[in-house]
């Protein structure tokens, strides 16, 4: 091991030239050279050479680090050693210590040497390691091995020290240049990407960017700035920024920069632009301590401002809002009472205190209800928390309670319970709202009484309407109503049926257009009547409605207001053409019937003798001589003419037709009576007016009918008896009822015959009119039977009431003669 | 042939037997529906004139015995009704109005004898 810096006098001057011109030539191409790999190339190259080693391996200090820089003439295996820890010995001690090292024979390294430099003798027989050093530090180390084998040296000796440490110095300086060299190139490097990053970066940033000079000279802008003026970028450069940007109300980059080169410092300005707000920031540049120009930022900030503005408008909202519901709650008719979780009181209003009596501080920090309430969930609050987790968020609405305030009165609250969150929408509490309806409770009870009351009413009323409406709907007569003018006010659905209109389409127009299709009221009007008289009147008419024959009857009243003045008439007309045919039909078929029977009885009493008579005539005639065979046959002949006229009379019968007249009955009763009454023992008792009552009729019929119940009366009486004396009354006058007729107001001739006769038994009356019935033992049974029947076809009615020992009277009805 | 004229009329009775043997017949009378009967139960007879309106038991039961006896008696209904529609639908064979003209009587004998 040696380290001396003594120079040694080479023995071979040849090889001594050798070396020098090899160290030459190292020298002259280190200078030149700049790459650093070149430079370990050639290093390791001549130091191989000068010294004779095997194998070369070059170290350079990186950041602390021995790294291995460039080796040669060592094989990969020793190459790993030489890579670990154990191979780090050597360079390291040569690092620390700046000296070099020597070994000349690995093979007598002594035992005290760390263990793991034993690995090298197997490697190397020979070793040396130089430092490589600039300015007394130390950049790397090189170390050599294994030197050639010649005669007189097969061991690196000091000579070899010198000379390696020699070139390690030429070849530290040419290192170290060559690393300033490669840092200086990796620095443009850097530079020159941090330019174009920046450039990127210059134009790719949102906001404009432009920046000036101290003279206000535009030296740069990117193209965001072709927003904020209408100058093309091109033409900014260099031009003055207070000539570009003047315009008044214009964004300034000269006013954002002129606070920055004043201070130094970043300044920020806003301005309003006609509808967008820019942000102007200005950051200084420095050069050598002086600011040399300013970048200004330009963003449009329209965006963020109006939210800004927004929020702002809403943040008033809010606190209105707030200061709203704060009053709200303090002034509030209804207590607002809050609670937590566990329905402790935690706010009470002024209304709180009111309804329930007790103060803010004796009810902070009670629990809800403070007294309690009757019948009811006594514990609300925790009812709508548990009730939540099942039906989260749910309110308790409008519960109505009973409970008593702080001085035993009874109250009626109606409680709204909500549950109360806290910003992360969890449950912190319940609001209570309680309203105070004592009150109003009252109130209601009394207006639901006076409700149901009036919709009771209501329904009874309008029941009754649709009752009404139904019938006037329903009914099959024609019904209409006009005003004093004839013009219809309402029909029903059956006028509208005869006529083909819709309802609104007859209403308004005058009555005898619709029915009478004239242009002038219709002569046989009862209307005229009515409204003239204000009575009500009622007929039968042959053409009521213009298109057909049908016959109609017509009742007509007139409507009268509260003042007594006429609004109208109600007309109610019916057809009655199939009600006449059937009534006529009737009528006939039940005085055939009826007289026919009595035909039959009279035919069965004729026929037989008239036959025994014509035919034993007949006889007579063939057995007898003349003249007497004519005297049998005028018998026979005259028996067959009576024949023949039992055979009319049957025929007139079936046919007969009345002949209808005027029929006085004031003369026509005056008369029939005393010819019917013929006994002075009888009171006759006449009441018959001096008013002419005359009615349509067969007087000679009418004639018949009431002398059969003369006759009648007549027959019951007990001539004899004195007390009382046999009387028949007789009656006559005028009345308007008619017990048979729905129609009232027809007037009637009404005829009376009374007698105080023996009566009739009650269940005799049923059969008085019936045929062939009788109670006299002379009566034939036809008598009351034709009265009847006449009377009927008189459109009239016969009634009788009678007592038994006592009397009886019929009563006669019939209509009267129109006017 | 034999003929039965049942009438309660005597002289109708009488005035059907005269003419009736004037014209070649046997006849038998009876007064009442019930002597009808009797008689028609012991003789036979070829043909029956019939009063309907009778006191009693009237022509039109009398009729109704016989044809359950004798259905095809001819039987000549004889009364002073005018029936003759209401009638026809019974079980007689024929109707003729009491009258004093016997032709109408005698030639429906005639015609129902020669069926």
């Amino acid at each position: 091991m040696a380290g001396s810096g003594i120079p040694i006098v080479p023995s071979n001057t040849d090889k001594l030239l050798q070396r020098f011109t090899s160290i030459f030539e190292y020298a002259k191409a280190v200078i030149s050279v700049l790459d650093l790999d070149e430079l370990l190339l050639k290093t390791a190259g001549v130091i191989t050479k000068i010294t004779g080693s095997k194998g070369c391996l070059i170290r350079i200090n990186e950041d602390g680090q021995l790294k291995i820089k460039y080796y040669m003439g060592i094989t990969d295996g020793f190459i790993n050693i030489l890579d670990n820890k154990t191979g780090m010995i050597i360079p390291q001690y040569v690092s620390k210590s700046g000296q070099s090292l020597l070994i000349e024979d690995t093979s007598k390294l002594p035992d005290g040497l760390p263990v793991q430099l034993k690995v090298m003798r197997l490697m190397s027989r020979s070793i040396l390691c130089v430092p490589l050093k600039k300015d007394s530090v130390v950049i790397g180390t090189i170390e050599l091995f294994d030197k050639e084998e010649s005669a007189n040296q097969s061991y690196f000796n000091d000579s070899d020290i010198l000379t390696a440490e020699g070139l390690a110095a030429l070849a530290s300086l040419s290192i170290d240049k060559t690393r300033l060299y490669q840092k200086e190139k990796e620095q443009e490097e850097i530079a020159k990407r941090a330019k174009t990053k920046l450039e990127a970066v210059f134009n790719s940033v949102t906001a404009a960017i432009i920046t000036i000079d101290k003279d206000y000279k535009i030296t740069s802008v990117n193209n965001h700035m072709s927003s904020w003026t209408n100058i093309s970028i091109d033409q900014l450069l260099g031009r003055n920024c207070r000539n570009v940007f003047s315009a008044p109300g214009a964004i300034s980059p000269q006013e954002a920069a002129k606070l920055t080169f004043e201070t130094g410092h970043i300044n920020t300005v806003t301005f309003a632009d006609i509808d967008r707000y820019a942000e102007l920031t200005s950051y200084p540049i420095f050069e050598y301590g002086d600011i040399i120009e300013c970048i200004i930022l330009i963003r449009d900030i329209t965006e963020r401002t109006l939210y800004e503005k927004k929020i702002v408008t809403l943040y008033n909202e809010v606190t209105q809002s707030k200061e709203r519901l704060e009053s709200l709650v303090h002034d509030s008719a209804d207590a607002i009472i809050t609670t937590d979780r566990d329905g402790v009181i935690t706010s009470w209003n002024d209304s709180a205190e009111r309804i329930y009596g007790f103060s803010k501080d004796e009810a902070l920090g009670q629990k809800f209800p403070v007294a309690p309430y009757t019948g009811s969930d006594q514990d609300l609050v925790r009812h709508l928390l548990d009730g939540e987790t099942a039906k989260p968020q749910i309110a308790l609405k409008d519960i109505e309670v009973i409970s008593k305030n702080k001085d035993g009165d009874i109250i009626n609250t109606s409680l709204t319970l909500s549950p109360m969150r806290n910003t992360s929408r969890q449950i912190n509490g319940v609001s209570i709202i309680a309203r105070d309806i004592t009150r109003r409770k009252k109130i209601e009870l009394e207006l639901v009484r006076s409700n149901l009351e009036s919709a009771r009413l209501y329904e009874q009323v309008s029941l009754a309407e649709q009752e009404l409406k139904n019938i006037f709907e329903s009914i099959s007569d024609l019904v209409y109503i006009i005003d004093c003018g004839y013009n219809i006010q309402k029909v029903n659905k059956s006028v509208c049926d005869l006529v083909g209109l819709e309802m609104d389409e007859i209403v308004g127009k005058k009555c005898y257009e619709v029915f009478h299709n004239t242009d002038k009221v219709w002569e046989k009007c009862l209307a005229i009547k009515t409204l003239e008289n204000k009575k009500s009147y009622i007929c039968e008419v042959d053409s009521f409605y213009y298109n057909g024959n049908d016959t109609y009857g017509m009742s007509n009243s007139p409507i009268i207001d509260t003042d007594g003045n006429i609004k109208g008439t109600v007309n109610i007309v019916r057809n009655t053409t199939e009600l006449k045919k059937l009534t006529a039909q009737l009528a006939s078929f039940e005085k055939m019937a009826m007289l026919g029977e009595v035909a039959a009885g009279v035919a069965h009493s004729i026929r037989n003798p008239l036959a025994s008579i014509g035919g034993f005539a007949k006889r007579l005639n063939q057995k007898l001589d003349p003249p007497y065979s004519e005297y049998a046959n005028i018998i026979q002949k005259e028996a067959g003419r009576l024949e023949e006229l039992l055979k009319k009379t049957l025929g007139f019968v079936h046919n007969a037709h009345a002949s209808m007249d005027t029929v006085d009955l004031n003369t026509l009763l005056a008369t029939l009576i005393h010819l019917t009454v013929k006994d002075p023992n009888i009171v006759i008792d006449e009441d018959i007016p001096k008013e002419l009552i005359e009615i349509i009729g067969d007087a000679g019929r009418l004639k018949d009918a009431i002398s059969h119940i003369i006759k009648n009366a007549v027959q019951s009486l007990d001539i004899l008896g004195n007390d009382p004396k046999p009387c028949v009354k007789i009656r006559l006058y005028k009345d308007n009822v008619c017990s048979l007729s729905d129609a009232p107001y027809i007037e009637y001739a009404v005829i009376e015959i009374e007698d105080n006769g023996i009566g009739f038994k009650k269940e005799a009356i049923k059969y008085i009119y019936d045929p062939f019935y009788t109670t006299k033992p002379e009566g034939t049974g036809l008598g009351l039977a034709i009265a009847h029947k006449i009377i009927l076809q008189h459109l009239g009615t016969i009634d009788v009431s009678s007592i038994l020992g006592k009397g009886t009277i019929f009563t006669i009805k019939i209509p009267l003669k129109e006017v | 042939m034999k003929i039965l004229i049942v009438d309660d009329d005597p002289h109708i009775r009488t005035l059907y037997k005269e003419e009736l043997i004037d014209e070649g017949y046997e006849v038998v009378l009876a007064n009442s529906g019930k002597e009808a009967l009797e008689i028609f139960e012991k003789e036979h007879f070829d043909l029956v004139t019939l009063d309907i309106l009778m006191p009693g038991m009237d022509g039109i039961e009398v009729l109704r015995k016989m044809k359950e006896k004798n259905p095809t008696l001819p039987v000549i209904m004889s009364t002073a009704y005018d029936y003759r529609d209401d009638f026809s639908v019974w079980a007689s064979e024929a109707y003729v109005v009491k009258s004093a003209d016997l032709d109408e009587l005698k030639s429906t004998i005639k015609k129902l004898l020669n069926k």
